[in-house]
C-alpha cells in the first residue's frame, strides 16, 4: 500500500480511482449477501469494514490527496461506505429474524410429552434440618465447630465438671470403648460422645483466646433401646458463646431468635430452671408450641397433638457456661461469660413434622426421605 | 419425690383454695419441675364406711373359697341391719374392722356399686381391698383390716384420706434437700411469700454421756452421728393409717412400725434413719473402711463380699451395716409375729460422705431411699432433729419410752462461705436486682449474708450444692423468675462465613439419602 506524499497526482493512486471503489462496493455486498449464518455474517463484516478492509485503506489515502481532488474521493468512498453498512445492517437483520424464527421451532417445548428426566433427590431430613438449624447461626456470624464420635472421657464429662461420681455421670448411659492395650471399656478413658458438649470444650481450648461464637452439629450416643422415642444414635446442636459480658438475657435473645427463625416471627421461649454440671445457672428450654400457640391449654375442645395440650414445647438444656468449665479450657472466668444450649435434631423433627415414630429416622428407607426433598 | 398437698399444707398454710395445678405452676416458676399432679379419688362417691363383721359364712361348691358376711355398718345403709356381702378376700376375721362400700357408690374407674347376685347369693356391697379404692399396696394382701378404735359408720373417704392431689417433682441431682418435704415446703413458701414451719425445728435434748456408745473410726467417711434408744416398744403395735397413707401416697409400701416411722421422717426431713434391734448390737457401734474380703449379710439375705473403700457400720462382732445403703441381717428389726418381737431399738441418724456412699451403693448394686439422698447431699445438721422426731413418733405410736442417753459425735465443720460481689447476679442475668434484692433473696433459701459492695454469704446446712457465685446467682435469678428475664441479641464480631459444600447438587441430580449424612463420615 502506498503512503502518502508518495505522488502529488491523485489519478495515480490505485485506490482510489473509481472503479476500484466500485469494486470494493460490489465485493463487500456479495460476500453480506453469500453470507448464511450470523457467524458468517460477522465475518464478512470484519473483511469488508473493519480497519484493514479494503475502503478503509482506501479512505486513509484520501488525506494525503490536493484539496479539489480530496473532496471528489472523500465523496466517492463516504458513499460506497455508506452503501456497505445499509447493506450490512439490512442482512444482519435478516439472519437474525430467520434464527429467532429457527430457534422457536427447534426449542419449542411439548408439555404434553412424558418427561424422561430424572426427578430431584432428597437428602435425609435430619441433615437437612440440622444445616437449617446451623445456618440460622451461621447467619449471625457463628461458625461451625466439630469434634470427634469418639472421644476422650476427659472432654466427654470432666472438663464439663462432671466429677468421676456425680450422679449426672451415672444418668447419661454412655458406650465406653475398648483400649488400645486391650483396657476394658471402662479403664480406658474413651467414649463414644454422649452429648456434643465436648465439642464446647474443644472449641475453647483450640481458640485459646475469646470471643468465641461455635455452632456444633453431630452425632451423639447413649445405650438406648431403639423405640419409638428413643435411639442409641441421635444427632444434637450445640451452641457456645464465650465473649466479654455476655449474660442470660444474652442467652434468652439468642433462643428467642432461633426460634422465630425456624417457626416464624412471633415465636418465643421460655427457661425454666434445672441442673447440669457445666452450666450454671441452668436451664431447660421450652419455645411455645407453633401449632396452636397455647390456646389449647384449658380447652378441650382444641386439643393439640404436638404439644400435648400443654401449651409449650421441651426444647433442651441451657445455661450459663459453669465458670469451673472456662478455667478448664483456660479461659479467665473473671473476664469473659459464656452460655450455651443444646438439643436433639430427631425430637425436633419429630414435632416439627409430625414424625410419630423415631425408627423411621433410622431404618434407612428412602420413601421416608423422599417427601421431604431438599427443602425444610 | 412424691409430696401430697395435703402433708404439703402442714408446714405452710396455702390459700385454700390453691389447686395441686397452681401449686405445681408455682412451683415450676420457682424451679422444682413438678412433672404431674396426680388426683386421688377423681369420681370417687359413698356411702363408703367402717364396718364391723358380724358373721362369716363359708360357701361351699365353687372353684375359690367364698365367703358370705353380715357386716355392722351402723346406719349408713338407712335401716341398721347388718349388712349381707359375699366376699373373695380371707385375711379377715369376725370382729375385724373393714371398709364397706354400699349401693349407690361410685368407687375409682367408674365402678359403679349395686346389689347383685353371685354364689346363688346376694351382695349388698363390697368390701373392699386397698387397690379397689385406688390406694395401692398395703401390705396387708387382701381386703383392708383396720385398726379396732375406728368406729363403724365412720365415713372411708375421709378417714382412709382417698381424696387428695399428689405432686411428682424430678429432683435434680443438685437440689438433694428438695427430696424431703421439708426441702419442698421451703421452695413452696418461698414462691407463695408465705411462713414456713420448719419440721426440723425441734426441742432437741443436748447430748450427754450415757446415751448408746459410738466411735466413729472414720471421721471423713462419717461427720456426724446421732444415737438414740427407744425401749419398751410394744411389738404387736402397728403403723396408723394417716403414716401409712402419706407413705403410700408418696410411693411407699408400708411394712412395720418401726420401719415405717424411719421411712416417714426421712420423707419428712431428708434425713435417713437406721434402726437397729438393740438386743442384737453387741457393744460399742462404730463406723470404719471394710477390711479387703470381709464378708457381711445384707438385710436381704445376699451375703457381701466388702472392698476396702465400703464404709460400714459396725458393732464388736464385725459389720452390722453398709452405710447409709442397707442394713445388716444380724441386727434386723423382729416385727411382732417373729419369736419375741422387737422391744428395745438403737436409732442411727448419721451423715456420710456422699461420695463413699455413692461408690459403694454403685460397688454392690443396692440403690435405696436412703442412698439417693447420701448421694445428693442429706443436711448434716438435720440428725438430732430427725433422730428425736423417730424417738417421739415411736414413743406416741408404739408406747415406747425415749431413754435419757443422747449420743452426738460431731466431726468439727466450718460454715461454707462464698464472696462475690453485690451486683454478681446482675452481671450474670442482665438485668439491674439490686443489692436489697440479692441480699432478699439469699435471705430466702436460708444463707446469712454480710457486706455491702462485696458480699459475704453464709450458706445453708441443707444446699451443699451451693459452692460459687454463679450458685448464688441462679438462686437469686430463678427466685425473680426466669421468666422475667429480658430478651437481647449479642453480636459475634465476625460476620457469616460459608461453612459447607454442600450435597444439595447430588440431591438435586436425583439421589436420596436413607440415612443422615453424619453416618457416613
Ligand atoms: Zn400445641
Amino acid at each position: 500500500m502506498s503512503a502518502p506524499n508518495k505522488s502529488y497526482d491523485p489519478v495515480e493512486v490505485e485506490a482510489l480511482k473509481p472503479e476500484e471503489i466500485e469494486r470494493m462496493r460490489d465485493e463487500a455486498l456479495a460476500a453480506f449477501a453469500a453470507a448464511d449464518s450470523l457467524d458468517a455474517l460477522q465475518e464478512a463484516k470484519v473483511a469488508h469494514t473493519g480497519g484493514t478492509s479494503p475502503l478503509a485503506l482506501a479512505n486513509r489515502e484520501i488525506g494525503a490527496l490536493p484539496p479539489q481532488a480530496k473532496a471528489e474521493a472523500g465523496k466517492r468512498v463516504g458513499m460506497a461506505r455508506g452503501a456497505v453498512n445499509k447493506a450490512l445492517a439490512a442482512r444482519q437483520a435478516e439472519l437474525e429474524a430467520e434464527r429467532d424464527a429457527r430457534v422457536l421451532v427447534e426449542e419449542a417445548v411439548d408439555v404434553t410429552l412424558p418427561y424422561d428426566r430424572t426427578a430431584a433427590g432428597a437428602r435425609h431430613p435430619l441433615t437437612t434440618l440440622m444445616e437449617r438449624v446451623a445456618d440460622v447461626f451461621v447467619a449471625m456470624g457463628y461458625e461451625v465447630a466439630e469434634g470427634p464420635e469418639v472421644e476422650a472421657e476427659w472432654f466427654n464429662f470432666d472438663a464439663l465438671n462432671f466429677t468421676p461420681d456425680h450422679p449426672a455421670r451415672q444418668m447419661q448411659d454412655t458406650f465406653f470403648v475398648q483400649g488400645p492395650e486391650g483396657k476394658s471399656g471402662d479403664e480406658s478413658g474413651v467414649v463414644l460422645r454422649t452429648h456434643t458438649s465436648p465439642v464446647q470444650a474443644r472449641a475453647l481450648l483450640e481458640r485459646r483466646e475469646p470471643p468465641v461464637y461455635i455452632v456444633c452439629p453431630g452425632r451423639v450416643y447413649r445405650t438406648d433401646e431403639l423405640d419409638a422415642t428413643h435411639t442409641p444414635v441421635f444427632h444434637q446442636i450445640e451452641l457456645l458463646a464465650v465473649d466479654e459480658g455476655l449474660t442470660m438475657a444474652d442467652l434468652k435473645g439468642t433462643l428467642d431468635h432461633m426460634v422465630q427463625a425456624l417457626f416464624g416471627p412471633d415465636m418465643k421461649t421460655r427457661l425454666r430452671p434445672n441442673y447440669f454440671p457445666f452450666t450454671e445457672p441452668s436451664a431447660e428450654m421450652d419455645m411455645v408450641c407453633y401449632v396452636c400457640r397455647g390456646e389449647s391449654v384449658g380447652n378441650p375442645d382444641r386439643p393439640c397433638r404436638t404439644c400435648g395440650s400443654e401449651g409449650w414445647i421441651e426444647l433442651g438444656g441451657c445455661g450459663m457456661v459453669n465458670p469451673k468449665v472456662l478455667t478448664a479450657c483456660g479461659v479467665d472466668p473473671q473476664k469473659y461469660s459464656g452460655f450455651a444450649f443444646g438439643f436433639g435434631i430427631e425430637r425436633m423433627l419429630m414435632f416439627r413434622h409430625n414424625v410419630e415414630d423415631m425408627r423411621d429416622m433410622v431404618e434407612g428407607d428412602i420413601r421416608f426421605t423422599r417427601p421431604f426433598g431438599m427443602e425444610i | 419425690m412424691r409430696v401430697p398437698l395435703s402433708w404439703l399444707r402442714e408446714y405452710v398454710d396455702l390459700p385454700a383454695t390453691e389447686t395441686g395445678r397452681d401449686v405445681q405452676a408455682k412451683l415450676i416458676e420457682v424451679g422444682l419441675e413438678v412433672e404431674t399432679v396426680e388426683q386421688l379419688g377423681t369420681g370417687l362417691k359413698g356411702p363408703l364406711v367402717v364396718g364391723k363383721v358380724l358373721t362369716i359364712e363359708e360357701l361351699e361348691g365353687f372353684k375359690k373359697p367364698i365367703r358370705f358376711c353380715t357386716v355392722d355398718v351402723g346406719t349408713a345403709n338407712g335401716t341398721g341391719e347388718p349388712q349381707e356381702i359375699v366376699c373373695g378376700a380371707r385375711n379377715f376375721a369376725v370382729g375385724d374392722k373393714v371398709v364397706v362400700v354400699l349401693p349407690g357408690a361410685v368407687l375409682p374407674g367408674d365402678f359403679a356399686i349395686a346389689a347383685r347376685k353371685t354364689y346363688g347369693k346376694t351382695s349388698h356391697g363390697m368390701i373392699c381391698s386397698g387397690d379397689e379404692l385406688g390406694m395401692g399396696d398395703d401390705g396387708s394382701g387382701g381386703i383392708i383390716v383396720l385398726p379396732p378404735e375406728h368406729e363403724v359408720g365412720t365415713d372411708a373417704i375421709e378417714l382412709l384420706e382417698l381424696v387428695d392431689e399428689v405432686l411428682d417433682i424430678a429432683v435434680t441431682p443438685d437440689r438433694g434437700y428438695a427430696l424431703s418435704m421439708r426441702g419442698v415446703a421451703r421452695e413452696t413458701a418461698i414462691a407463695y411469700g408465705l411462713p414456713l414451719r420448719d419440721p426440723a425445728l425441734l426441742d432437741v435434748p443436748a447430748p450427754n454421756s450415757f446415751g448408746y456408745p459410738v466411735q466413729i473410726g472414720d471421721p471423713l467417711g462419717c461427720d456426724r452421728f446421732t444415737a438414740r434408744t427407744v425401749t419398751g416398744l410394744r411389738p404387736e403395735a402397728r403403723s396408723p393409717i394417716w403414716l401409712k397413707r402419706r407413705l403410700q401416697k408418696a410411693g411407699m409400701r408400708p411394712i412395720s412400725l418401726t420401719v415405717d416411722v424411719a421411712n416417714y421422717v426421712m420423707l419428712e426431713l431428708g434425713q435417713p434413719l437406721h434402726t437397729y434391734d438393740r438386743s442384737r448390737i453387741q457393744g460399742t457401734i462404730g463406723v470404719r473402711r471394710a477390711e479387703q474380703g470381709e464378708k457381711f449379710t445384707t438385710l436381704d439375705g445376699v451375703q457381701r463380699v466388702l472392698d476396702a473403700e465400703d464404709l460400714v457400720i459396725t458393732d464388736e462382732r464385725g459389720p452390722i451395716g453398709l452405710a447409709g445403703v442397707m442394713g445388716g441381717a444380724n441386727t434386723e428389726i423382729a416385727d411382732h409375729d417373729a419369736e419375741g418381737g422387737t422391744t428395745d431399738v438403737v436409732i442411727e441418724a448419721a451423715h456420710f460422705d456422699a461420695l463413699s456412699v455413692a461408690r459403694h451403693a454403685r460397688r454392690h448394686k443396692l440403690g435405696s431411699e436412703a442412698a439417693k439422698r447420701y448421694e445428693r447431699g442429706v443436711d448434716p445438721q438435720a440428725t438430732s432433729a430427725a433422730a428425736q422426731r423417730t424417738v417421739d413418733l415411736l414413743v406416741l405410736l408404739a408406747g415406747g419410752t425415749a431413754e435419757t442417753g443422747v449420743t452426738e459425735i460431731i466431726a468439727p465443720t466450718a460454715p461454707r462461705t462464698i464472696t462475690m460481689p453485690a451486683d454478681h447476679p446482675d452481671q450474670v442475668a442482665g438485668v439491674t436486682y439490686g443489692r436489697e434484692t440479692v441480699v432478699r433473696r439469699l435471705q430466702q433459701v436460708g444463707c446469712d449474708v454480710y457486706g455491702q459492695d462485696d458480699l459475704t454469704v453464709t450458706v445453708p446446712s441443707w444446699r451443699p450444692d451451693l459452692a460459687e457465685p454463679n450458685d448464688l446467682a441462679e438462686e437469686v435469678i430463678r427466685l425473680e423468675g426466669y421468666e422475667n428475664l429480658p430478651s437481647t441479641l449479642p453480636k459475634p464480631p465476625r460476620g457469616p462465613r460459608p461453612h459447607r459444600a454442600g450435597s444439595d447438587c447430588t440431591a438435586a441430580s436425583g439421589a436420596r439419602w436413607p440415612a443422615p449424612d453424619t453416618w457416613r463420615r
